[in-house]
């Protein structure tokens, strides 16, 4: 996270600089994106959590003091506008990652993959489970920094893990002859 | 080491993602029998597959959609303390509205103004200051006269 907090000039957002507007979208706009469908299951959605976290960081860039990490304090406002996103009542009935096999890579029919299958299981764990497991394997975030944009701490991120691998190896384990058949 | 000892023990490794320090009988075991080799074999396929997850990120937008978000994020762009500043000046305007509403009503009801009932506004002469007028109001639920005007 340090070396992307370089490329960001907090100073020219504060001054409401359009390049600078631009350039964080360009350095954060892809993984807070990923973080968000996988968080939905939604790709629409998932772009406008990302565009309201976005107005969110912009409407409160002058309250961040600059000394401050930039990464941990803009996924904690996805995270924190994630989670809001979820509690709204009519979206809790929304089927999950409704077109998981029609983004390209993610799990192509011709090349069915294991983890094609794995994507499609997280969206099945509890919420704080996902969000852990999302950062963490998909994302590529270190427990230290999961407890800081979590605002938990690093014990509860390892449970958390374990929690999840241990979901993924039970589910595997019951169906594992009909999921080696689909793949 | 029995067949649900060592399968107790290998799901425990991938739980807490640790493979490193699996003990000698395990291996002893695996290299043995052929259904716990199976089971090893599928937990190492679940956990490439955790470790694939952060590999092949494709892109899932273009870089026009975010030159074309970063523009509406922007456009309504509201600097936070001017945000602020208008939902606080909303508030205490809100706020002094009540205060003298519920002021004027308390000071009207403390002063029984106007009075209810019956009342009389009449002008008296004394007769102890000659020359002296007053002008009383007098009204029947309190009893007590108010002098509004005097010369």
């Amino acid at each position: 996270m340090e070396r992307t907090d370089r490329k960001i000039d907090i100073q020219a957002l504060k001054d409401g600089d359009s390049k600078a507007y631009y350039q964080l979208t360009q350095i954060y706009g892809e993984k807070a994106l990923r973080i968000a469908y996988f968080y939905t299951g939604n790709q629409d959605e998932a772009h406008d959590i990302v565009q309201e976290t976005l107005l969110k960081v912009f409407q409160r860039i002058e309250s961040f003091r600059n000394e401050r990490p930039f990464a941990p304090w803009f996924f904690r406002i996805l995270v924190n506008t994630c989670r809001d996103w979820k509690r709204n009542f009519f979206r809790r009935f929304r089927r999950p990652l409704e077109e998981i096999d029609s983004i390209p890579g993610w799990a192509s029919p011709a090349t069915p993959s294991i983890t094609g299958w794995i994507r499609r299981q997280i969206q099945k764990m509890p919420p704080r489970m996902r969000m852990v497991f999302i950062l963490h394997y998909q994302e590529d975030f270190s427990v230290t920094e999961i407890s800081e944009i979590l605002n938990i701490s690093q014990n509860t991120v390892r449970v958390q893990l374990m929690k999840g691998r241990r979901f993924l190896r039970e589910y595997f384990e019951k169906h594992r002859g009909e999921i080696n058949h689909d793949l | 080491m029995t067949c649900k000892e060592v399968r107790i023990q290998l799901a425990n490794h991938f739980d807490q993602d640790n493979w490193s320090n699996l003990s000698k009988a395990i291996l002893d075991h695996i290299s043995r029998c052929k259904d716990c080799q199976q089971y090893y074999q599928m937990l190492n396929q679940l956990g490439q597959g955790i470790d694939q997850l952060n590999t092949n990120h494709h892109s899932m937008s273009s870089a026009v959609v975010w030159q074309r978000l970063a523009e509406v994020v922007q456009e309504n762009r509201l600097p936070y303390h001017r945000k602020v500043l208008r939902w606080r000046r909303i508030a205490l305007s809100v706020a002094a509205a009540l205060f003298i509403t519920v002021g004027t009503i308390f000071f009207l009801r403390q002063k029984n103004f106007p009075p209810s009932g019956e009342s009389e506004l009449y002008v008296q002469f004394s007769d102890s200051q000659p020359g002296t007028t007053t002008i009383v109001f007098q009204s029947d639920s309190s009893g007590e006269p108010i002098i509004i005007w005097m010369k």
